[in-house]
């Protein structure tokens, strides 16, 4: 009898030893730092995993610190993180595929509110304290939230799906980039569309230059789409008569253009193409174009040399450029920081598929790419 | 009285699964009946020396009556299963490879999905499989090429001595679960016919801690309903030296897919409707010196896939898709013995795919038709009471496309002379071909795949030792290694959609452990089974985007999974526990264990009950509870599975 207990207990050994392993490792305990200048790192992370994360990097110490949302909170931001804004010391993280705005203090991360109960939202744009949009990938409406009382105050009737948008005066002008192909005006004061214009297909990015000029990148869609397949284009328009004063198409078909961003001082365009298409081949990378150039850049200005740029953000004060590697979409990404000249100035790691970058300047006054 | 129908069955029960009683060994007395001990000599088939196989046996198919094949694998083998949740898609990882690397076959037909590749264990029902086979690695090429990690064999056994027979049970348990089982059959020796219907339910709202929106609340699942109804009707014939069987299995199943745990949106609903039909017949000559086993299925089956959200204006779909596949499915097996010691064996098997998805909110679908034939060679020989090897040649054609050549061997060495223990070696190479999906879904598909190359070498040590009349101890262990090359997986390329290639070598290397005993201290009963994998699967890619992925373990496999079931019987009442563990799984490829990685969850599960026999009519009542410790856990990121729950069955057979 002794000899079968020793045999059994012999036997069990194994199976004990790695039931009483059970335990939830720690978070990443680094400090987080709490004013200064710095940028925000949006990791959308992968759709449906719900594992996005928020990383924030100080260029003045060169550090960067991964998952401050999760380390301050113990709780994720959820299901794709598309985009961050900023309103003097409050964070709005807008969590797409949760459907949900977290509004977050910025200098501590803490969690502060959730705005619930929203459709598909993409992108906030602030118009005043008690006033901010969301735009929204399926809906054909704008969301009016009250970015202070952290509620949704309404809603405008656009008619179709809203990308990024675009403050000009007392317009705002949005994008209609999932099987659209045109760009909204839309009244702030009376949250009413005034005009459409129609611009090459899915238009996903809008900025606006020094002279209040618009500039929109189209990406054509794809072969096999819905709304059918186009050359994809940059658009020039005049806000003002909300007309295209010029249209730049691009010289491939497949080239799919994205995340078109200008500088501080607002006289020069960067744009990431060729970046899905052909990533080590020679024309992927980021192209960078003066406003006021009569034809697209033929070479980038930064070389992918076989990164996948996925994101890309211009520091509003000194137009250093940062543009993100996402790798292979399902390991933590690469940031690689840049001058305004296009001298390489820092590498650092960030979490999975980095797609935006939301600039906390000295002053806190802010802007989200 | 103990009919000669009942010893046997006793004597069965006593040869526990992988086990073997050997000859001249003393069978074990059963604590109620007292037969007369004899001598039993159990051959087996030649061509299953050499392989590694593993059988969970008649009382774990028993204890699992109410579940899916999900369940029973996740608790009693080492293969793991990835839930999205209780009733919701369930996939395998054999060995670490992925969910379209384990083959699965019904009564010798494929039940892998022509356009995923896959099988989904949720919806298979315990109560329709007599047996279930596990080949691991190479020694499943045997029946089949194609997986890479192993193969599961479900088959139907019929009641040959049955004249009219039935049973009806049912189950009730938390969460609104409801399940209704009946099976009616019988005939003459020659000719059986069976029908088992299943109806399971469950309106699934279990509560759990929603750890994912700050709230840290406990919270009522939602959306998360599920039905299936099956049918399953068999018949039997045997004559002289033949036997033919007919299979026809229908199911409807539909499904909600709760959103994940961070959603707090305006509205989604998610799910899926399947419907499958699978249909085979088999013909079988038993010949002097010849086995000749033809058989011929079709399977049929369908899937809507429906997502949509509120929106102000109203409902927006998002995805409304449906696909459909029909598969016939034909092979020839011929063994031809040479004498004593050698056994010739030729299999020639080919499927005919056809598949059609559509979606009418996106309009992306394809329509895809595909031919795989498979033809193989074996020889298999006993040189001695110690030695026994095979050698199979394998070639397989998908289209137009030829396979690499794909040869395995096995050798197994009994260096006693007798099964008390034996040493196996198997190696071989297999070959997976991409799914149509893989292949033709748009976009991303990809038709310029080439098939997935496995390498597999596995080498077990087997003990079974009878300590003395009561005792009975059965253990093995394997080392095992598998690279697979070509490995495709989907990763986002042109226009940001995901694209399919072959994109990784994975090496996935490591033991598993097996353990069954069965202690009779009369007139108590104990039956133990245990396992535990320890899988260690890398991407070794030298090409890799980005180095730190390199040598990462892969997600959603554990390093450590085991389990262990304790079952004892006496008089009219049996009791089992059993804990099951799964370790820690990265949840992407970069291998942080921070907020990248599941935390290991240890499960306890228990069970009693009570056979008692009325109105001539043989009775069980069983209560059973899972997770009796209320454990959170979760095996999909940020998808919530049941805490404690309990079931009550009776059933009623006669």
């Amino acid at each position: 009898m002794r000899t079968l207990s020793r045999l059994f207990i012999a036997a069990l050994f194994p199976v004990f030893i790695l039931m009483n392993r059970q335990c939830e490792e720690p978070a990443d305990g680094k400090p987080a730092p709490v004013a200064g200048k710095g940028v925000f790192i949006c990791n959308e992370g992968n759709f449906m995993f719900g594992n996005s994360s928020l990383s924030f990097y100080r260029p003045d110490s060169l550090k960067v610190y991964n998952q401050v949302f999760f380390n301050a909170n113990i709780f994720p931001p959820g299901d794709v993180l598309q985009s961050m804004t900023l309103l003097d010391s409050m964070a709005y993280l807008v969590i797409n595929n949760s459907g949900k705005i977290l509004v977050m203090n910025a200098g501590t991360f803490r969690h502060v509110a959730t705005i619930s109960g929203l459709g598909s939202p993409r992108f906030i744009e602030i118009v005043d304290q008690h006033k901010a949009y969301v735009s929204n990938l399926h809906a054909r409406s704008i969301t009016i939230i009250d970015p202070l009382s952290f509620e949704i105050t309404g809603t405008i009737d656009v008619g179709g799906t809203t990308e990024q948008m675009v403050r000009h005066g007392e317009a705002l002008f949005a994008t209609g980039w999932s099987m659209n192909n045109q760009v909204y005006k839309i009244d702030a004061g009376t949250d009413t569309v005034i005009d459409s214009l129609t611009v090459a297909l899915q238009p996903n990015s809008i900025v606006a230059d020094r002279n209040g000029v618009l500039w929109v990148l189209s990406d054509g869609a794809y072969q096999g789409a819905p709304c059918g397949w186009e050359w994809p284009a940059l658009s020039k328009i005049d806000p003002e008569s909300f007309s295209v004063m010029e249209k730049f198409t691009f010289p491939e078909k497949n080239l799919s253009p994205i995340r078109l961003s200008v500088n501080g001082t607002g006289d020069t365009i960067y744009f990431i193409s060729h970046g899905w298409t052909n990533a080590s081949g020679s024309g992927s990378g980021v192209y960078r174009m003066s406003v006021d150039a009569v034809r697209l850049p033929e070479e980038p200005f930064i070389r992918a040399e076989g990164r996948l740029f996925y994101g890309l953000g211009v520091d509003p004060e000194c137009s250093d450029i940062y543009v993100s590697d996402a790798m292979d979409y399902l390991q933590p990404g690469l940031v690689y920081r840049y001058s305004a000249s296009g001298n390489p100035l820092d590498t650092f790691g960030v979490d999975i598929a980095p797609g935006s970058f939301c600039f906390r300047n000295h002053s806190d006054r802010t802007a989200g790419t | 009285m103990i009919t000669p129908r009942l010893k046997i069955g006793f004597l069965c029960f006593g040869l526990l699964a992988g086990g073997r009683i050997m000859a001249g060994d003393p069978v074990p007395q059963d604590s109620t009946h007292h037969i007369k001990a004899v001598s039993i000599t159990r051959q087996r088939p030649l061509v299953d020396y050499g392989v590694q196989k593993t059988e969970p046996d008649s009382l774990i198919l028993e204890e699992s009556l109410l579940c899916s094949l999900s369940e029973l694998l996740a608790r009693h083998s080492t293969v793991f299963i990835k839930s999205y949740g209780s009733g919701s898609l369930a996939t395998s990882s054999f060995r670490g490879t992925s969910a379209s690397h384990t083959r699965v076959e019904w009564n010798g037909i494929p039940l892998n999905d022509p356009m995923l590749g896959q099988a989904d264990f949720s919806l298979i029902p315990v109560y329709f499989l007599d047996r279930v086979s596990l080949y691991y690695g190479s020694g499943s090429m045997l029946h089949a090429s194609g997986g890479l990690g192993g193969s599961i064999h479900l088959s139907s056994v019929p009641q040959w001595h049955e004249s009219f027979y039935g049973e009806i049970i049912q189950g009730a348990g938390s969460f609104d679960t409801y399940r209704t089982m009946t099976a009616f059959g019988g005939g003459s020796p020659h000719l059986q016919f069976r029908i088992r219907a299943i109806h399971d339910q469950s309106e699934n709202d279990f509560r759990f801690l929603n750890t994912a929106n700050g709230t840290w609340e406990r919270e009522q699942q939602h959306s998360a309903r599920y039905r299936l109804d099956g049918i399953l009707g068999e018949a039997h014939f045997r004559q002289g030296n033949h036997k033919v069987a007919a299979s026809l299995w229908m199911q409807d199943a539909t499904r909600n897919l709760p959103p994940i745990m961070s959603y707090e949106g305006k509205g989604r609903k998610e799910f899926r409707a399947d419907r499958q039909m699978m249909a085979n017949i088999r013909w079988n000559y038993y010949g002097r010196v010849i086995l000749s086993r033809f058989t011929s299925g079709y399977t049929q089956t369908g899937l809507r896939y429906f997502l949509g959200e509120e929106t102000d204006e109203g409902f927006h779909v998002t995805s409304d898709s449906e696909s459909n596949t029909r598969t016939l499915h034909n092979q020839y097996t011929l063994e031809a013995g040479i004498g004593e010691s050698t056994l010739l064996r030729g299999t020639l098997r080919n499927s005919l795919q056809r598949a059609e998805t559509a979606d009418e909110q996106t309009l992306a679908g394809y329509s895809a038709i595909r031919s795989e034939t498979e033809a193989g060679i074996s020889i298999h020989h006993r040189f001695n009471e110690m030695l026994t090897s095979y050698l199979l040649l394998k070639e397989s054609l998908a289209g137009r496309e030829f396979s690499p050549f794909m040869p395995s061997a096995g050798v197994e060495f009994l260096p006693l002379g007798k099964e008390s223990l034996a040493l196996k070696l198997n190696v071989g190479k297999n070959t997976h071909y991409p799914t149509l999906n893989d292949l033709h879904w748009i976009p991303g598909g990809n038709p310029d795949l080439r098939p997935e190359k496995g390498l597999a070498m596995d080498l077990t040590a087997a003990f079974s030792q009878r300590l003395d009349s009561s005792v009975t101890i059965h253990s093995a262990i394997t080392g095992f290694m598998t690279r697979v090359n070509d490995w495709i997986i989907w990763q986002p390329g042109e226009f940001g959609y995901w694209q399919a290639g072959n994109i990784r070598e994975v090496l996935s290397r490591g033991f598993e452990y097996n353990l069954i005993t069965r202690m009779i201290f009369h007139p108590l009963k104990m039956d133990l089974y245990g396992n535990y994998s320890f899988t260690w699967t890398t991407d070794e890619t030298t090409e890799t985007v980005g180095e730190p992925e390199r040598g990462n373990q892969l997600i959603y496999i554990p390093v450590h999974k085991g389990s262990l079931t304790v079952f004892l019987s006496w008089s009219r009442y049996r009791f089992s526990y059993g804990p099951d563990f799964v370790g820690e799984r990265f949840t992407t490829s970069a291998g942080n264990p921070t907020l990248h990685s599941l935390p290991g969850y240890l499960l306890h599960n228990v069970s009693g009950a009570l056979t008692f026999r009325v109105w001539k009519t043989d009775g069980e009542l069983r209560l059973r509870a899972d997770n009796l410790l209320n454990a959170d856990y979760q095996s999909v990121l940020w998808r919530p599975m049941p805490g404690r729950s309990f079931t009550v069955l009776l059933k009623l057979s006669f």
